[in-house]
């Protein structure tokens, strides 16, 4: 069966699923180590170049700066906001992003593989990512930063549904 | 997805598979003991030329003679490393000459046989057969390199499991859908092929004078030659220079045209499968299945379109990746031609002629502040480049030229943008420069992305994505009004049950109630 049943336009609108609260935390110290390697860097730039009294150099590093702290304390909370997810009999509901959004849907009879995926900081805070792939490289919808128990559970069920499914359009 | 034959297996398999199969494991043409080193020796053309025209500046560049060396005995084992088998189930590669790996596809995933010969091959008598499967991406391609001609049309159907070729049956011709025209030719100035290949190879030829310390501004015939250009007033070597390009630029594209879609045929080999070959030095014949066509796709550039020419592509399944998902119909040639060959493959011309819903005024709107936004960052670039003095102020003459045609290109992204839903069919067309109008199965679709940018949602746009298996996995439908998105995504892919068992029930549905709440 590859169609969905039912009225999928009133759900689809709100997914009821959120991510763990503890995911703005973990978005933030993402997004602070990024910048951290980002500007130690250009640090490492001006120490080769020996520039620490260059206008350019400095105004680089401070532009670095500025963008870090509005950025881990904006986008965090944003895709909390926004990030959203739904599993029904038929259909899977993924919304994610944060200045560019994206809604993703694909019908469960057509998902292949589901992966989980924890990295680092993420096992630090018991948070787990899961992706479900399908026939199509440019399907694959990821639920981010769920709670441990929670993926384990979404895995275990989208397991069982992908052995029944039949055809995936290949 | 009831038209859909039941996938006997859940995915191709890489790697040592253990076959029961006790099939011999066969050999290719022994002819490639002669093929692959002198592929090798052509390889290294370039860089044997570099080691002439080095050594007649100074230094013997004996590490070319070791690497041409080393080439032919790798070709040469490269033949002693290379078996395959066809057994019931599976077919089989096994290849590599220090990291041996084993490719393996199953018989009845296999979706459509390439048959590839350079003009090498051709010489010998031989040509590559490329596996297709239904894993299109993220798999490396099964491929014989080579066999023998006469054994093909054999192997083909083997491969296939098609009936046997019966020599005697050949009475009926092949229903032939398209010949080609020589007078397509004057189409390939036109798709900017050759002004490609020549930025390719000055790109090339620059690199080449970089890393060899400018062996090429040593020979005297270049300095001479830009001694001379050097000489010439400004005006007269950009006319001349311009005249000369564009000239040069023609001829390329028309010989490289003539070469690549030379006697392009396109015939109906079976029930289900279409047989197109092309090339004139290099000759191509590809086989598809056609239940495994998801749409076709009509590419009419700017240049093109303006003299009234078109490409047209199917839109496939199990292609791999070489291609990007699509299988050429018609070369750029007469627009109703590509028109008619696509409208044949899809079974009726309405998709690729229906009128298309246009997405409304703020999608209008939407396409002129994202060409201002363009030359408004062009124009930023070089306010800095002249303030710090790098461009005179002349620079600005330039948008005596971007403006207008920023907003032209604007207006004829307009005209172009639109989309369709017909019953089986949705079509979406977009872009100027590289306008194209896709046709897909909704039974190919395979899931929705929905993507709305911080202006697109300030404006009420959304842009819908088509995701799927075929072509190139995806089918996108820019700045569509945000009502419009989810009416299309449930006409094509919610089933509305029969009045009574409307309720979507959840019995069986621990799936969606569950795990719903976040429990930290």
């Amino acid at each position: 069966m590859s169609t969905v049943a039912g009225s999928i336009a009133a759900l689809v609108r709100e997914p009821s699923g959120r991510p763990s609260t503890r995911a703005v935390r973990f978005w933030a110290w993402d997004a602070a180590v990024g910048w951290t390697f980002f500007a130690a860097l250009q640090l490492l730039w001006m120490l080769v170049a020996d520039a620490w009294t260059q206008p350019l150099h400095l105004a680089g590093l401070g532009l670095t700066v500025v963008a870090a702290v509005v950025h881990v304390a904006v986008m965090p909370r944003w895709r909390y906001r926004v990030h959203r997810w739904e599993i029904t009999e038929d259909a899977i509901f993924v919304r994610s992003g944060w200045f560019t959004q994206e809604t993703r849907v694909a019908p469960i009879a057509r998902l292949q593989t589901v992966d989980s995926r924890r990295g680092f900081l993420m096992r630090m805070m018991g948070l787990t990512s899961v992706t479900i792939t399908t026939a199509s490289s440019a399907g694959a919808l990821t639920i981010h930063a769920l709670d441990d128990a929670v993926a384990r559970e979404v895995v275990a069920i989208l397991a069982e549904v992908a052995q029944h499914s039949e055809g995936d359009a290949t | 997805m009831s038209a859909e034959p039941p996938a006997a297996e859940p995915a191709v398999e890489t790697g040592d598979v253990h076959d029961p199969s006790t099939e011999p494991w066969r050999r290719l043409n022994p002819l490639m003991l002669l093929v692959h080193p002198l592929r090798e020796l052509i390889r290294y053309l370039p860089v044997l030329l570099i080691a002439l025209v080095a050594g007649a500046a100074g230094g013997e560049p004996w590490w070319a003679y070791v690497l041409s060396g080393l080439g032919i005995v790798f070709g040469i084992l490269r033949f002693f490393t290379t078996t395959y088998r066809i057994t019931p189930t599976h077919v089989q590669v096994r290849s590599g000459v220090l990291n041996r790996r084993t490719l393996s596809a199953p018989r009845d995933r296999i979706r459509s046989v390439d048959v590839d010969a350079t003009l090498l091959h051709r010489v010998f008598g031989l040509a590559i057969v490329k596996v297709g499967t239904g894993a299109s991406h993220g798999q490396e391609e099964l491929a014989l390199n080579a066999v023998a001609l006469r054994d093909l049309p054999a192997l083909r159907s083997e491969l296939l499991r098609l009936a046997p070729p019966d020599a005697s049956a050949g009475a009926e011709p092949p229903a032939n859908l398209s010949r080609w025209s020589p007078r397509w030719v004057r189409y390939a100035p036109l798709t900017l092929s050759g002004v490609a290949s020549i930025v390719a190879v000055v790109f090339f030829v620059v690199q080449l004078n970089f890393f060899e310390g400018g062996v090429l501004t040593r020979l005297a015939v270049v300095q001479q030659g830009i001694g001379w250009v050097t000489h010439l007033p400004l005006l007269v070597t950009a006319l001349w220079g311009s005249i000369v390009l564009v000239v040069l630029a023609s001829a390329v594209a028309m010989v490289r045209y003539a070469l690549s879609y030379g006697r392009f045929s396109i015939h109906r080999a079976g029930p289900h499968t279409l047989h197109i070959s092309h090339g004139l030095l290099r000759a191509r014949q590809i086989t598809l299945d056609e239940t495994r066509l998801r749409g076709a796709q009509l590419s009419e550039p700017l240049s093109l379109r303006l003299a009234g020419a078109a490409s047209a592509h199917a839109i496939m399944t199990g292609l791999g990746r070489q291609r990007g998902g699509v299988a050429l119909l018609a070369p750029p040639g007469p627009r109703e031609e590509a028109v008619r060959i696509a409208s044949v493959v899809l079974g009726g011309s309405e998709p690729l002629d229906v009128e298309l819903i246009t997405h409304g005024r703020r999608a209008h709107r939407r396409r002129y502040t994202r060409a201002a936004s363009f030359a408004g960052v062009l124009a930023a670039a070089a306010l800095v480049l002249q303030l710090s003095g790098i461009v005179s102020p002349m620079v600005w003459w330039a948008f005596v030229v971007i403006v207008p045609a920023s907003a032209m290109l604007a207006a004829d992204r307009w005209r172009g943008l639109g989309h369709a839903l017909l019953p089986g069919w949705l079509i979406a067309r977009s872009g100027s420069l590289n306008r194209k109008r896709a046709v897909l199965a909704t039974e190919g679709i395979i899931g929705w992305t929905i993507r709305r940018s911080f202006f697109q949602r300030r404006a009420g746009l959304a842009t819908l994505i088509a995701t799927t298996a075929a072509g190139r996995h995806r089918v996108v439908i820019p700045d569509l009004p945000q009502d419009a998105v989810w009416p299309i995504v449930e006409a094509v892919s919610v089933r509305h049950e029969v009045a009574g068992d409307a309720a979507p029930v959840d019995a069986a549905g621990a799936a969606s109630q569950s795990v719903r709440a976040d429990r930290s």
